[in-house]
């Protein structure tokens, strides 16, 4: 139960940027996911926090304490690495009991807590088996309890899921997340998956060419994106370039509504969000094209296009929208009994109170 | 597929191999049980003779140093190319290449080229001893062969390069993530090849000693040009007696004693080395 500082790390290697001014606090207790694509500094980050990598500048505090000289075997950082790392020499008890050993803590002791590890991480009856002959999700599991076997101050997952089946990897994931909540331990998961971010965090830090793009919970992250990077980083989105003008939304000739009933007072170019989910197929008559519709409040067709493609993706049905053949093509998820098929000229609306504009773009 | 022409094809290798093997061992075992006979190369009787010169006590003298020397060659070869790997593997990729061509040339010379350049580079008049005399660190510099340090040399020199290039791959390929882990979990750094890498490679360490072993018993020339006749292993001893006295059947006799205690050897050390593993 640590509380983490993270305060302008920066890492390069020689030329590549690894880690740009990378600020972050860390409540006690709390699940962070450290989320990005490939190459974005993830395990650089992580290896810094564990003390394997030294950051060229900046500082880490851990309950306050400065990490900066700490070396990495005195800091109790618990760690699951990308590639596992068990040590192939020893049986399943003995790598978890591994940190214990190095620590000095008596043979009796030990076998009692590393009985407690195999039955926290469902491995009991599996302690006299050599790991090379363990499935992989029961490596996880022992990466996992070995870890967690000195109680570490913080707990690190180096992307541990992502070899592994789609059933075995959302099993998992429910019980490191039961296991997390239960040990109330610090712990940071790096993945390059959205939904396992989602599924998981507390809080959500996107990282993009190793700097913060944004550090919400996943509500935050998915509802309120800070950049355009994280808007069509996380989960699917339409990006509409639109202008405030005296008090009236404008995308391209079309009149998305007044700033007043949208609920917004910024001016000048903006990019507005609006989320797939959000989106309302109507009737094409319903709209008037160039004004908002005016019947029944906000729910009217702003927008209006030709159906490009479908694809039925279970229950849904994804359109993509062609509108005045411009170069926007949007996914869209039909959810009303409004049925079209491609080639129809249908129309858009949204509710606005899920639309969102991206901040700090303004120009 | 039809396997019946590659079987054949191997089967047939094998047993001429066997054929080749077993025929001159035989020959071997007969002869052993024969009388020496300085006029001719031996009287077809059968005796306890030989045997029996084995145990009056020169010869099991020899077997036990011979033994010993070879091990602690064998040991010190397999340390000294795995820690030397472990250190090339840390090198940027251009130099470890450069390590490995010079590990390859070192192992295209042969046994008498690097005997005596090690004859020549411990020599009085030429090498270490003059350049420790003319750097004032020995006040009367003396040649350093034949000793028995410069027969270890010898025999160390000759099992360095194939074990390192053996142990290369394996070493620089390791997943360095597991010493990083160890790390993390509370190792300190220097003790991390100790308590980690080292138990990680003690099965292979364990066969190449093994190897290492079974093969500088029968190195013939290093002894002969960098050791002292006190130091001369079995092998050369069994070459002298056969081929500089002609005395073929003690020879052998001597030849099928140190098969039998190599065997051994290997055996007990296979089935010491299983257990472990099971
Ligand atoms: N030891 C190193 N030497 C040189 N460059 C490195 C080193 N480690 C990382 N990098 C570079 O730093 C950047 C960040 O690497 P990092 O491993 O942190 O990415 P990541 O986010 O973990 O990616 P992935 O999802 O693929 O694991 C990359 O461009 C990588 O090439
Ligand atoms: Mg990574």
């Amino acid at each position: 139960m640590s509380e983490l500082v993270i305060s302008k790390v920066d890492k390069r290697f020689g030329k590549t940027v690894a880690l740009d001014d990378v600020s972050l606090r860390i409540k006690s207790g709390e699940f962070i996911c450290l989320l990005g694509s490939s190459g974005c500094g993830k395990t650089t980050l992580l290896r810094i926090i564990a003390g394997l990598e030294q950051s060229d500048s900046g500082e880490l505090q851990l309950d306050g304490e400065s990490l900066t000289r700490l070396a990495s075997h005195k800091r109790n950082i618990g760690m699951v690495f990308q590639s596992l790392a068990l040590f192939p020499h020893l049986n399943v008890s003995r790598n978890i009991a591994y940190g214990l050993k190095m620590r000095g803590v008596d043979a009796e002791t030990t076998k009692t807590r590393v009985e407690e590890l195999l039955k926290l991480t469902g491995l009991t009856g599996f302690g006299a088996r050599a790991v090379t002959s363990l499935s992989g999700g029961q490596k996880q599991r022992v990466a996992i309890a070995r870890a967690l076997a000195l109680e570490p101050r913080l707990f690190l997952m180096d992307e541990p899921f992502s070899a592994l089946d789609a059933g075995l990897r959302d099993h998992l994931q429910q019980e490191v997340k039961k296991l997390q909540k239960q040990l109330g331990v610090t712990t940071i998961f790096v993945t390059h998956d959205q939904s396992e971010a989602m599924a998981l965090a507390d809080r959500i830090v996107i990282l993009n060419n190793g700097k913060i793009e944004q550090a919400g919970s996943p509500k935050e992250v998915y509802q309120q994106p800070s950049s355009r990077f994280v808007a069509e980083f996380i989960g699917a989105n339409n990006l509409f370039d639109v202008t405030i003008e005296s008090g009236a939304v404008r995308f391209k000739e079309y009149n998305l509504g007044s700033s007043i009933v949208i609920g917004t007072d910024l001016r000048g170019t903006q990019t507005l969000t609006v989320r797939p989910e959000t989106i309302t197929l109507l009737p094409p008559g319903n709209s008037s094209g160039n004004s908002r519709g005016n019947s029944s409040g906000n729910s009217g067709a702003f927008l209006q296009g030709a159906v490009v493609m479908q694809r039925t993706i279970g229950a849904l049905i994804e359109h993509d929208i062609d509108i005045d053949g411009h170069l926007i093509k949007q996914t869209m998820l039909q959810n009303n009994d409004y049925e079209v098929s491609v080639g129809d000229t249908v129309g858009l609306s949204w509710d606005w109170s899920q639309a969102w504009f991206l901040p700090g773009e303004s120009g | 597929m039809n396997l019946f022409v590659p079987r054949v094809l191997g089967m047939t290798a094998f047993g001429i191999l066997c054929v080749f093997f077993l025929v001159p061992l035989a020959f071997m075992v007969v002869v052993s049980f024969y009388k020496a006979d300085p006029m001719a190369f031996y009287q077809e009787t059968f005796t306890w003779e030989n045997y029996q010169k084995f145990f009056s006590g020169f010869y099991l003298n020899v077997t036990l140093r011979t033994l010993w020397t070879t091990a602690l060659g064998a040991v010190l070869v397999v340390i000294l190319a795995f820690t030397a790997m472990l250190a090339i593997a840390e090198l940027s990729r251009k130099w470890q290449l450069f390590w490995i061509l010079v590990l390859l040339s070192l192992m295209c010379l042969s046994e008498v080229i690097v005997g005596f350049s090690w004859l020549i580079l411990l020599s009085e008049s030429a090498g270490i001893p003059r350049l420790l005399g003319a750097l004032g660190f020995w006040d009367n510099p003396r040649s350093l062969s034949p000793s028995f340090g410069a027969m270890m040399i010898g025999l160390v020199m000759l099992g360095f390069s194939v074990v390192s290039l053996i142990l290369y791959p394996q070493v620089a390929g390791r997943d360095k993530s597991i010493e990083e882990a160890a790390q993390t979990l509370g190792t300190a750094p220097h003790l991390v090849t100790l308590y980690v890498t080292l138990p990680i490679f003690m099965q292979t360490l364990i066969a190449l000693t093994l190897t290492m072993f079974v093969y500088l018993l029968g190195v013939f020339v290093m002894p002969i040009m960098l050791g002292r006749p006190r130091d001369w292993t079995m092998t050369v001893m069994i070459s002298d007696k056969a081929l500089g006295d002609a005395n073929l059947p003690l020879g052998s006799a001597l030849a099928v004693i140190m098969l039998i205690i190599t065997g051994v050897i290997l055996l007990i050390s296979l089935l010491a080395s299983r257990k472990r593993t099971a």
